[in-house]
């Protein structure tokens, strides 16, 4: 712990707001989010569809189709090896030359996302050429080697496959290859499992497991399933309505959640050893992206609301529970009280 | 792959001998050949010579294998107004309307593919209304009209190019632009909503997180997705441009089948009128086939499915 706040966060991202201008009109799908990654740790980024947690992550990178996809505040500092930038204020070509290089993806759906009309190895070597690792011969022993450390049996022949020649894990790995080619100081994992069967699901979470470890990759890890991320995220950061409402270590946040959401999201994990007539779940729905947010996102659904909630937004404030833990929230769970307003 | 493209080609050939059933058929069908071939004032006596010399009177069954027989030796008659053999008649015409075809092909994918690509990557700029604009302007501006616009315009006032004829590269200019007006309106509406279609693809999403650079993620990713639709339609296009485009080659002058079929249809030259109909047909299933190919080249899909 001493060592990362040495070094400093990794990634450093403040007060980023993306929104998305469409006909209908002005789409904030995040408003205004901080966190931090550091160097060799897992960030699980937890949210339901429409939180803006792959949004928020992509926009990072300007993977988000722009237009209509505008970031409109925020920074992104990112501590390489050798220099510090800040990911938004990059041209699109420096972007480029970050992708694949310094920051590798995995995407959700394996199926649609490898190029049907290309080899797999040549959808590898290409990364490896496009930043300059390998050419030629060497580029090909290299994707190889990538096929084999991903698990792929047989990658000699394997390297001249097709996508629809390998299943959905299969192809999963090769992504993971894509992503690790270039010796990536993060990689940005959104929903890796989702589209994949529960045990083909476990195998990719071991892999990803052992490749951060072992090559000493910072992971952001975005996914809707509090069980995976449970057990590979050293840090959660759970989002709701494009906005962060708690953060802090896995542990903390699982045992002790602050934020009713948090609460209620942990209350709607069905339990093996209970026996529950009904799957619990958070009751209304997730507020309209639409209207620019003035109060607390999860205001509308919340048992613990009050005035106040739904007349100013709740910044994210440590809980002083423990170091790295924060919430947004104008009542106290763990005093069960209401914080006083400034003027109110 | 090699089944595949057996089979392909083995349906081919079954498709071009149900073009020689129907080539023959359709004659008859029409009612009494030898009046439908010769003149309407020739005497009954003409006519039952004539019946008796093309064979019209013998037994249907005989006739169409004796059909079949010379068909499949490339012998179909010969051509009642040239007095030719219909089919060599066709063959030596066959270059002339290929050529053009092949500029008006060419000219069309030149302009099309570009201006597709621009206006499907740059949706709603200006860009995207120039190549949607051509796209509905190729498709319909009738191509006779254009071509005598042209030639009045271009030959009669500038000068610049022959009105008509074939003879050097400046005579096929004007041709291949009329010509290749309609399927340069069709493949850019194609390119254009075809780039659309595959820039939203996650497998390119994936290739901009690789950091390519956008002149490779198109000439890679996007183009190569998009030349499976594209070379579908450059197929059946192709056909039709070498089934002879009467107007043009008419307008034209220009010495290829098209003309051709204007007028052996005229002059009621019907062993003409089935040499041509076997060829055009023949080249449609060609260029099918063709098409086939190419498609097996591209996509591994295909490839792989038997």
């Amino acid at each position: 712990m001493n060592q990362m706040q040495d070094t400093g966060p990794l990634l450093s991202v403040r007060n980023l707001a993306v929104q998305f201008n469409t006909v209908d009109g002005i789409v904030h799908a995040v408003n205004g989010i901080s966190f931090d990654l550091f160097r060799g740790e897992t960030l699980g980024v937890v949210g339901e569809s429409g939180s803006g947690k792959s949004v928020s992550m992509l926009s990072l990178v300007r993977l988000v189709p722009e237009p209509p996809g505008e970031v409109t505040d925020g920074s992104a500092l990112f501590r390489g090896t050798h220099e510090t930038v800040d990911l938004l204020k990059l041209s699109w070509r420096e972007m480029a030359a970050v992708r694949g290089r310094r920051i590798g993806f995995v995407f959700q759906d394996p199926l649609s996302s490898l190029n049907p009309l290309i080899s797999v190895g040549k959808q590898i070597r290409e990364v490896l050429e496009r930043h300059n690792r390998a050419r030629g011969k060497a580029a090909k022993r290299r994707s190889i080697e990538l096929l084999a450390l991903v698990g792929i049996p047989d990658p000699e022949k394997r390297y001249y496959s097709y996508p629809h020649e390998f299943s959905g894990g299969m192809r999963q790995r090769v992504m993971i290859a894509i992503a690790i080619a270039c010796d990536p100081e993060v990689i940005i994992a959104d929903e890796p499992t989702t589209a994949l069967d529960v045990t083909i699901q476990a195998q990719i979470v071991d892999l990803l497991v052992r490749l951060k470890r072992e090559l000493g990759i910072s992971v952001i890890w975005i996914s809707h399933d509090l069980g995976v991320v449970a057990g590979i995220a050293d840090r959660v950061l759970v989002m709701y309505g494009g906005t962060a409402v708690e953060t802090g270590t896995a542990e903390t946040v699982y045992q002790h959640p602050r934020h009713p959401y948090t609460v209620g999201l942990l209350g709607a994990v069905p339990k093996l050893h209970e026996h529950n007539e009904r799957l619990v779940n958070i009751e209304g729905r997730p507020p309209s992206v639409y209207s620019r947010l003035e109060q607390c996102p999860f205001a509308p659904r919340c048992p613990w609301a009050f005035e106040r909630c739904t007349q100013q937004r709740p910044p994210l404030l440590p809980t002083g529970r423990d170091e790295g833990h924060s919430s947004a929230c104008w009542y106290d769970l763990e005093l069960n009280e209401r914080r006083p307003g400034r003027s109110t | 792959m090699q089944r595949y493209l057996l089979s392909r080609a083995i349906q081919s050939v079954m498709l071009m001998f149900g073009v020689l059933v129907l080539v023959f058929f359709l004659v008859r069908l029409t009612g009494d050949p030898a009046r439908l071939m010769m003149p309407r004032d020739a005497s009954p006596a003409d006519v039952e010579a004539f019946r008796e010399a093309m064979g019209f009177n013998e037994p249907l069954v005989r006739q169409f294998f004796g059909f079949m027989t010379n068909a499949l030796r490339g012998d179909f008659g010969r051509s009642l107004h040239f007095r030719a053999p219909a089919m060599r008649m066709v063959l030596e015409r066959m270059p002339a309307t290929l050529e053009l075809a092949l500029a008006a092909l060419a000219f069309a994918l030149f302009v099309a593919i570009p201006l597709g690509v621009i206006g499907g990557s740059r949706p709603g700029t200006i860009w995207d209304t120039i190549c949607r604009g051509v796209g509905l302007v190729g498709q319909t501006i009738p191509n006779f009209w254009l071509a005598l616009m042209m030639i009045s315009f271009f030959s009669v006032s500038l000068g610049w190019f022959p009105t008509f004829g074939r003879g050097g590269v400046r005579s096929i200019v004007l041709p291949a632009v009329a010509l290749g007006l309609f399927p340069l309106g069709k493949f850019t509406r194609l390119v254009r909503s075809a780039v659309l279609e595959v820039r939203n693809e996650d497998y390119i999403r994936t290739a901009y997180s690789k950091g390519l650079l956008d002149h490779r993620v198109y000439t890679h990713h996007i183009f190569l997705n998009v030349s499976v639709t594209l070379v579908s339609i450059v197929g059946v296009q192709f056909g039709y441009l070498l089934g002879g485009s009467i107007y043009i080659e008419t307008i034209f002058s220009w010495p290829g089948v098209g003309r051709m079929i204007h007028e052996a249809v005229q002059a009621r030259d019907f062993p003409l009128v089935q040499a041509l109909a076997f060829v055009s047909a023949g080249f449609i299933v060609l260029l099918n086939l063709l098409t086939d190919i190419a498609y097996v080249l591209i996509d591994p899909r295909i490839r792989y499915e038997d």
